[in-house]
């Protein structure tokens, strides 16, 4: 009966397999920005993906050196016809935008020209000036319908503040030399599959193919590459690699420890096929239960060979047991996987989306281990003879001895073991260090390109602003007020540097934002009075007068956000505005209940001076540091993790002295305390400041702890259990074991926290339980 | 006082003159409009064509020092805007000063670009990057590097002229058309933009010292 519904169950899991499988409900991604905790806050999040998500598919190649403008076009023409070459052609149309701004003359005002409009000589110099120079578009476009120049100045000054690259010859280059050199950049979009991780790779080797070959043609050349798609492409393949080599490796040392122990066949018949069937029901409820799966939870998911084979172990020493009685050890084996999934359910309390992962895998695997334990593994492993192996035999009596001469010293053992930890703790206190870093595996090469290029790029000491409003007008005046407080900052820099030198325009700080396409209203208004005020004091006359042109300001309304959002400007804005319309009235009607964020990046600002301009705006400003903020999160998490742990453990004594009573809940929660505490410090000291991921360590070996104690308890010091126990720990420490050899910090530091935490709940767990006359 | 029509015509043009510089505004008296090339059926030439035709010697030394005068033809002005300056060449450096009507200066030196105005701030224009390199390129006649950037034709009118056009897009944004003239060396060039409004500008170079 029992093998029928183990072969039942065994078919069913197989065809539903087959079907995911065949649905292409599988998807794998490695996207290492995924993994990244959310923010909490829903607007900001919102702002987030529409302001940064689009950077995703891009990919940048910088090329300096001698040959750097050869290189650039070699590597063009080499790409131009791959599947993945996606370049938007930069088309400025400056006409275009001049002649868009021009109905709007008069309430449109730069700073130079606001300055000039003192008076007649000082505005008679700013034109001349303008017409002076060889070439202005701006002028020329818009000098006959706007002759105070107004619209032109306007619009070359909003240009002008656009990026730190510059354009020539329809090639990017930086304006200013980087490490003495012009850096060519090329940027392209690539497809959003060519995220998925096979196709990841595949891309990003035919880039650098195409690299390398630019490379051989001009070997003075230095040619770098980032962007997320070779994060994507190096993790997934570090992962692939990991997954398949730690997951082989420790499979061959368990199947060669189960063979050592048991010596049949039909032995590693049951070990194999527990863990098959846990990882078939592990995959299947992951690829039902997520839209595309990590292949970071893989490498976590690699844990559940450790733990499942433990069900198996405990299976087929009671069975080799003269008198065995499965009842006793299912019921250990079932209290255990309730430990065990609340363990794994503690997890998902992280703010990374890839552990809820993790722990279903882990979770649904384990009833998969569960069922077939119960079903197939008692009647293909039937043997009721001992397990004939003198030598096992010999150190498993050595073992017991050894664990009993340590209960026998209980008290002074776990006094001195206690005494040193603490001490430790006192002189030796533990520190963190919450990095971002910590997610990515990606290799040293790719993280300095990534920084070369965001140098390049956005400049130095960027600080990026969300601004939040109710409305679009408030949005704009706030970032008005916050531009005053940059010009006050740099005129107060001026007064300061007067005598020494000035900032030169490389160390300036600089603000750029949609108000510098799109002044509020309130701006507006301003300006048209400023404008019209100059006008009746006579400050263009002289100039009207000399060209013969008539100055005029007869627009009929300011500028607007609906006039803007469709016209050939809007790519300079929409991507720096996020609109949320909770009303559902559209943008022509916006209600208090609407949400709107701007990106307001302001450069060569420092913290501290950041704190100042940001001063007294509240939740309406929010400096955004993806990198701190994620630091933060995990401080947080890793702050809220202990909580939950604490939580656990109360939880657990209390089962424990419901069931086993007051002194064996002591026991039983000191074991635990000291596990984790030796395994966190020995962490520390060989890992150096610890993490998140040493923390969510500590959760699974609380569920694994639990395990041995519970089987401890119910089970006692007999050879069976102590071999289940040892076999269990043996197969935790090589599973975890491996993941110290990740190139992942984060798997590195779980695995070794977890494989340090498992030898001292080891040698902890027989010194906790408590016989029944002690209960 | 016997003062012939012409003496009194020539001292009301001064006059004139001065007037306009009062207020920060020169220009020039007569429109001799140069038209711009029509190129429709024309072939492009080659550099060597270019230099040829110009008389250019392609390894001459580029360092060079010397004025200029520029007049800009605004459709909408009826007369010529007039500004003079003086420039500096070399391989690795350039600078374009305009010293009236009012003093700015583009310096383009070891890639590093400056613009300084009157008010003595610094900031380079969006575009100031592109006709930089542009004048760099033009006055030391180097067309080898304008290739990449402009297609050759020969002018109807004046056997040492050449007409340029844009070929990329980031050229044709501010230039629809260059005619440059010279013999041995760049003597005037005149650029027409999108507007076809035009900026003539016409070169003396010092001796050597």
């Amino acid at each position: 009966m029992k093998r029928q519904l183990g072969l039942i169950q065994g078919l069913v899991a197989m065809i539903l397999l087959i079907f995911v499988l065949i649905m292409g409900k599988a998807n794998f991604q490695a996207d290492i920005l995924s993994l990244l905790p959310k923010n909490v806050q829903t607007v900001v999040q919102d702002a987030e993906s529409h302001f940064f998500d689009g950077n995703k598919r891009h990919v940048f190649i910088s090329f300096s050196g001698t040959d750097a403008k050869l290189s650039y076009d070699q590597f063009f023409s080499l790409s131009q016809n791959k599947p993945w070459f996606n370049v938007k052609s930069i088309d400025l149309d400056l006409e275009k935008a001049v002649q868009f701004y021009l109905p709007y003359q008069g309430y449109l005002l730069a700073d130079n020209l606001s300055e000039a409009l003192t008076s007649p000589e000082s505005y008679s110099q700013f034109a001349s000036q303008k017409l002076s120079e060889v070439v202005n578009p701006f002028v020329s476009a818009s000098i006959a319908q706007d002759p105070s120049l107004s619209t032109a100045e306007f619009v070359e000054q909003a240009f002008a503040k656009n990026d730190g690259l510059a354009l020539e010859d329809g090639r990017l280059i930086t304006r200013s030399q980087v490490k003495g050199q012009q850096q060519f950049i090329l940027i392209f979009t690539i497809d959003n599959e060519a995220l998925n991780v096979n196709k990841a790779i595949t891309v990003a080797e035919e880039i650098k193919q195409v690299m390398r070959q630019v490379e051989t043609q001009y070997p003075d050349c230095v040619v770098k590459y980032s962007g997320v798609l070779f994060h994507t492409a190096e993790n997934s393949s570090q992962a692939q690699f990991e997954m398949s080599f730690f997951g082989g490796l420790s499979l061959l040392a368990m199947l060669v420890m189960v063979y050592f122990v048991f010596r049949s066949k039909t032995a590693l018949l049951s070990v194999i096929l527990t863990i098959t069937n846990a990882v078939i029901y592990g995959f299947i409820a992951l690829a039902l239960l997520f839209d595309s799966v990590h292949i970071i939870s893989l490498v976590f998911g690699v844990t559940l060979i450790g733990i499942s084979i433990d069900y198996c172990f405990h299976v087929l020493t009671e069975l080799h047991n003269k008198k065995p009685s499965l009842t006793t050890v299912n019921k250990s084996i079932f209290l255990g996987f309730i430990s065990t999934a609340l363990g794994y359910i503690l997890l998902t309390l992280a703010p990374m989306s890839f552990l809820s992962q993790v722990a279903t895998f882990i979770i649904a695997g384990l009833v998969g281990a569960m069922v077939c334990v119960f079903t197939v593994v008692p009647t293909i492993s039937s043997s009721k003879s001992g397990l004939n192996n003198s030598v096992l035999d010999k150190r498993l009596t050595k073992l017991i001895n050894l664990i009993k001469q340590f209960q026998d010293r209980r008290l002074g053992l776990l006094i001195v073991i206690s005494t040193l930890v603490f001490v430790s703790y006192l002189l030796l206190p533990i520190k963190f260090n919450d990095s971002i870093a910590d997610l990515n595996g990606s290799s040293s090469t790719l993280i300095s390109n990534e920084n070369f290029h965001q140098k390049i790029l956005s400049g130095q000491e960027v600080k990026r602003l969300f601004i939040l409003g109710s409305t679009i007008e408030q949005v704009l005046q706030t970032e008005e007020v916050i531009r005053t407080r940059v010009s006050a900052l740099i005129a107060e820099t001026d007064a300061s540097s007067k005598f020494v030198s000035k900032a030169t325009p490389k160390t300036m700080p600089k603000v750029r934002g949609i108000s510098d396409w799109l002044p509020s209203k309130q701006r507006q208004n301003a300006n048209n009075q400023r404008l019209k005020l100059a006008q009746s004091n006579d400050v263009f006359s002289a100039w009207q007068q000399a060209t013969g042109l008539e100055v005029t300001f007869n627009a009929a309304a300011p500028l607007t956000y609906q006039a803007i959002k469709d016209s050939v400007v809007a790519p300079y804005i929409l991507p720096f505005l996020y609109v949320g319309l909770n009303n559902g009235l559209g943008q022509d009607a916006e209600n208090d209940n609407d949400e709107f964020a701007s990106l307001l990046q302001l450069s060569n600002i420092t913290t501290a001076q950041l704190v100042s301009i940001t001063e007294g705006f509240g939740d309406q400003v929010i400096p955004f540091d993806k990198a701190e903020s994620i630091s933060q999160i995990m401080t947080d998490s890793r702050e809220s993790l202990l909580f939950w742990f604490m939580l656990a453990l109360i939880i657990f004594s209390l089962v424990i002295w419901f069931r086993f009573g007051l002194k064996a809940a002591g026991n039983h929660s000191l074991a635990l305390i000291l596990s984790v505490s030796i395994a966190l410090m020995l962490s520390y000291l060989v890992q150096g400041p610890l993490n998140l991921f040493n923390v969510l360590a500590m959760m699974l070996i609380l569920a694994l702890a639990i395990d041995y104690l519970i089987f401890y308890q119910y089970r006692g010091t007999n050879a069976s259990n102590v071999l289940a126990i040892s076999l269990s720990a043996l197969s935790s420490l090589f599973v975890f074991g491996v993941l110290v050899f990740s190139k992942t910090p984060a798997v590195y530091s779980f695995g070794l926290t977890v494989m340090l935490g498992i030898v001292s709940i080891f040698i902890l767990a027989p010194l906790s339980v408590v016989n029944k006359e002690e209960q | 006082m016997n003062i012939s029509f012409t003496k009194m015509a020539t001292f009301l043009l001064a006059f004139f003159c001065c007037a306009c510089a009062l207020f920060s505004i020169n220009s020039a008296m007569a429109d001799n409009t140069v038209k711009p090339t029509t190129l429709a059926d024309k072939v492009s030439l080659s550099v060597e064509q270019v230099e040829k035709r110009l008389q250019i010697n392609p390894g001459s030394d580029v360092s060079q020092h010397g004025d200029f005068i520029q007049r800009k033809y605004f459709k909408v002005l009826k007369k010529p805007f007039l500004s003079s300056g003086s420039f500096e060449i070399s391989n690795n450096q350039f600078i374009w000063k305009t010293s009236k009507p009012v003093e700015s200066a583009i310096i383009f030196k070891n890639g590093e670009l400056y613009f300084k105005d009157n008010s003595g701030s610094k900031k380079a224009p969006a575009q100031a990057s592109t006709i930089a390199k542009l004048l760099q390129h033009l006055i030391a006649g180097n067309f080898t590097a304008l290739k990449s950037s402009f297609l050759f034709y020969d002018d109807n009118n004046t056997a040492d002229c050449v007409t340029l056009k844009p070929k990329t897009s980031a050229m044709t944004a501010f230039i629809e058309q260059i005619i440059l003239c010279g013999e041995k060396q760049v003597d005037e060039f005149v650029l027409f933009d999108k507007n076809m409004n035009r900026t003539e500008i016409s070169i003396s170079y010092n001796k050597p010292s």
